[in-house]
């Protein structure tokens, strides 16, 4: 049994960190996101006996993901849509990269541009741009075709620079 | 590759996502067309821009962690049922002695319970008057109380007599 408590210290904690950005973007506060990181370890660590090597990262998140809708649906959560527009228009004609700069400087303004975004493709832009993921690791956690997580991803950035620099949302 | 199939692959190329076959045309193509390479610069400066949101774990997050992992609380949670009935309890019973002070009409009405209870068991048992097992006995025990004239109380007629009450 220590050895056990040893092992998941060692292989689970280390990505506390992500746990608790996944968390914090999909719950959408500090209190929130804290119950859902200890809620999710307690599960990781009540179902380690099963985790058999393999990424203990997205093993963790694709936990603290569940908790995390769970904890939304507690909270009668509504759904969000993203403008058909933004969802239609391959072409790009958003803001200039100069004025994304601009805008980026201010990480208060960035974050709120990204907590605009619907929850499924605020999840797709947290895992790939700040945890790394690659599709095919996004694809198996969330639970969806790879060509679904990249076209999620190509959208959710063109509604991001919209936001970012456009503001509130349409 | 024009510039429709080049925007449908480029974030797949920023991602590090194409083969390499698609890498090769999709970067033949941004050599030669400024939109589209504009296109991928912004994909730059939007992930260095995503990317420093993060937020790490509050300092305290791990201790927390560490402590619920050692103290479940599932394993918590019976002690903590138990004492809240047990305190139901306790106020139930003082709840239940204030009444009883309070109302002295209450207990007129527990020996007219034990009375009608006395009668209901004679009738059974036969005319004869005998006294009447303490109402506490019947309730618990379905088994036949070792009285004078059993003839009638037969095993079915325990449970029936324990529900009167």
């Amino acid at each position: 049994v220590e050895n056990e408590n040893a092992l998941f210290e060692q292989t689970i904690l280390p990505h506390l960190d992500a746990a608790y950005n996944l968390a914090r973007w999909l719950a959408g506060n500090e209190t929130d996101a804290r119950d859902v990181v200890q809620e999710s370890c307690l599960r990781a660590f009540k179902s380690f006996s099963r985790f058999r090597g393999g990424d203990a990262r997205s093993w963790l998140l694709t936990i603290v993901r569940n908790a995390a809708y769970t904890a939304l649906r507690k909270r009668g959560a509504r759904e969000q849509f993203l403008d058909s527009e933004i969802l239609d228009s391959v072409a790009d004609t958003g803001p200039s990269a100069e004025q994304i700069l601009e805008r980026a400087a201010n990480i208060e303004a960035v974050r709120a541009a990204i907590a605009q975004l619907p929850a499924d493709y605020r999840e797709v832009i947290v895992l790939r741009e700040m945890e790394n993921f690659s599709y095919k690791e996004i694809a198996d956690m969330v639970g969806l075709p790879i060509g679904t997580v990249m076209s999620r991803l190509a959208r959710g950035r063109r509604a991001l620079q919209e936001f970012l620099v456009g503001g509130a949302a349409k | 590759m024009n510039c429709d199939e080049a925007l449908r692959l480029i974030d797949g190329y920023h991602d590090g996502e194409l083969d390499s076959m698609h890498s090769v045309e999709i970067e033949r193509h941004l050599a030669a067309c400024d939109n589209c390479a504009a296109r991928l610069n912004k994909l730059r400066v939007l992930r260095e821009a995503v990317e420093q949101t993060a937020f790490s774990a509050p300092r305290d997050l791990r201790a927390s962690v560490l402590a619920s992992l050692h103290t479940p609380p599932v394993e918590n949670a019976k002690p903590r049922l138990g004492l809240t009935i047990g305190l139901a309890l306790a106020a139930a019973l003082v709840l239940g002695f204030f009444l009883a002070q309070v109302f002295p009409g209450n207990s007129s009405e527990k020996t007219l319970l034990a009375a009608l209870t006395d009668s209901h068991i004679r009738s059974l048992v036969g005319t004869q008057a005998i006294p009447a097992p303490p109402i506490r006995a019947v309730r618990a025990s379905p088994r036949r109380p070792t009285r004078p004239g059993p003839q009638l109380l037969n095993a079915r007629d325990g449970p029936e007599c324990a529900r009167f009450p």
